[in-house]
């Protein structure tokens, strides 16, 4: 072997690795066209979730206390596992107006972070859906920011939690003397007189963002892998007009 | 790869790390087993010198990675277990730990006497890193790749809450995880300390390395006889010969 055939073999070597990897996903990935929905009563919409202001900095408070490294945002398709089955993950089983929400995860869902938090283990439950979870099952007639932040101050704060092996954020949140009326955002634990704890800025931030975790809007058929069942009902439905005219000549 | 199988990312990284990972077996297998053959042709000077016995326990090491690499990723049945569980925290910390760190130290113990001219002061120390070593990353392989199969299993019980099935699963293989992480703190105190004492050049001044043999029924000291003293250090006339 000649040393222009090593380093040519050493470069192809790392070289069609690195592509693979790290070239052809970063293009296919950022290249996101938006779809359009094509379909329900006539809609022209299309499917390009986005993400703006203090939420934008909460995905980076969420990655700098590394809230990844327990909690995943990726409800995996049911070839890979069972979360879509689980009832309040890939969105509500049970949701008052939509019924059943649930779907997979999809690359729109991340789009306008910078750095999609995957996560790399299941530490804790996954997040994907948190905003809608808190609202409609965990804090349901209360006001979820306040039970979020309640949550990050103290998540043993609970009974039902007791064992939650979530560490306590409490150096996002802030001792203030109370001049005047106390604040709305005063946590409810016990704290010196004439003083509150309320949340800081980066527990604001942080509490927005998860909030806005609701990857369960409707998507286009094309991304639209869910269980057949929940699709019975509307493929059903065209299927009957496109056959009534085709009988009306008939007799 | 393959940890991110289903998640939206383009469809052929997954077949891309399957094929990697298998293609890391069959390397990783043959020059370990290569290796390992070798050594064994005479175990007693394998047995007697830290640095084989570091080497031979890293090239272990990298035996069961390979095997876990590919245990841990077969499409059906523990591919789902080990996604997102500590299984992955339990491969890379083979990986790290037992081969790499463990080839390295090794490493260590052959090229620190050469630079210093001084031989490792205790055998004792090295003894007690290696086996609080070995013991503690077997109990941090076997606690995180079986507790995340376990803990896999309850992540996969969609019908049980989050809280009971799986987080709770995986809450006492996380303690055996952190009590042996203990042990490993603790041999590598005692390995720094020996190596900050070697690195001040205040190394048993002595020509015969230090090996692990037993000086019981020899008489003599276990290092056998002193032999040369380097009494000069590096530049002297004497230090050339």
């Amino acid at each position: 072997m000649s040393f222009r055939t090593f380093i040519f073999s050493l470069s192809a070597s790392f070289g069609v690795a690195w592509l693979a990897i790290v070239i052809v996903p970063y293009i296919k990935m950022r290249a996101l066209e938006p779809i359009a929905m094509e379909e329900g009563d006539g809609t022209n919409a299309v499917f390009i979730p986005k993400r703006a202001g203090r939420i934008a900095d909460g995905a980076e408070v969420y990655a700098a206390n590394g809230c990844y490294q327990c909690h995943t945002q990726l409800v995996r398709p049911t070839y890979a596992g069972n979360d879509m089955f689980r009832p309040d993950w890939g969105g509500l089983q049970f949701d008052e107006v939509r019924g059943d929400t649930r779907r997979e995860t999809n690359a729109f869902d991340f789009a306008g972070e910078d750095f999609a938090q995957i996560g790399i283990s299941r530490i804790g439950p996954d997040l994907s859906n948190l905003g809608r979870r808190i609202e409609a099952i965990y804090a349901k007639g209360t006001e979820p920011g306040q039970w979020l932040f309640a949550h990050l101050y103290n998540p043993r704060w609970k009974p039902d939690r007791r064992n939650s092996t979530c560490p306590s954020f409490r150096f996002l949140f802030e001792e203030n003397e109370i001049k005047g009326n106390s604040s709305d955002d005063a946590l409810p634990f016990p704290v010196e007189e004439g003083m509150e704890i309320v949340p800081g800025p980066d527990a604001r931030a942080l509490v927005s963002y998860l909030l806005s975790l609701k990857k369960d809007q409707p998507v286009p058929a094309s991304l639209n892998f869910g269980p057949p069942e929940a699709e019975a009902a509307p493929a059903a439905a065209p299927a009957a007009p496109a056959a009534a005219p085709a009988e009306v000549p008939a007799p | 790869m393959q940890k991110l199988t289903g998640a939206p990312i383009p469809y052929f990284l997954p077949y891309v790390g399957a094929t990697a990972t298998v293609l890391f077996f069959i390397p990783a297998f043959t020059a370990a087993v290569n290796i390992l053959r070798t050594a064994t042709a005479d175990p007693d000077v394998a047995n007697h010198s830290p640095t084989l016995r570091f080497t031979m326990a890293g090239v272990v090491g990298l035996i069961v990675m390979a095997v876990a690499a590919v245990f841990l990723n077969i499409p059906g049945w523990t591919m789902q277990l080990s996604q997102f569980s500590m299984s992955g925290y339990g491969f890379e910390i083979l990986a790290l730990y037992a081969f790499f760190s463990f080839v390295m130290f090794g490493a260590i113990y052959f090229i620190v006497p050469r630079v210093t001219r001084r031989e490792w002061l205790s055998r004792r120390l090295i003894k007690m890193h290696f086996f609080f070593s070995i013991y503690g990353i077997m109990i941090i392989a076997i606690a995180a790749i079986f507790g995340g199969l376990q803990q896999g299993i309850g992540q996969e019980a969609f019908d049980q809450p989050w809280q009971e099935s799986a987080a709770e699963r995986a809450v006492n293989y996380g303690w055996a995880i952190t009590i042996s992480w203990c042990f490993i703190l603790f041999s590598n105190i005692f390995f720094f300390m020996h190596l900050t004492v070697m690195w001040l050049r205040l190394g048993r001044r002595s020509m015969h390395p230090t090996l692990l043999v037993s000086d019981h029924g020899h008489g003599d000291s276990p290092h056998g006889g002193e032999g040369h003293i380097d009494n000069c250090g590096p530049g002297t006339a004497s230090a050339t010969h």
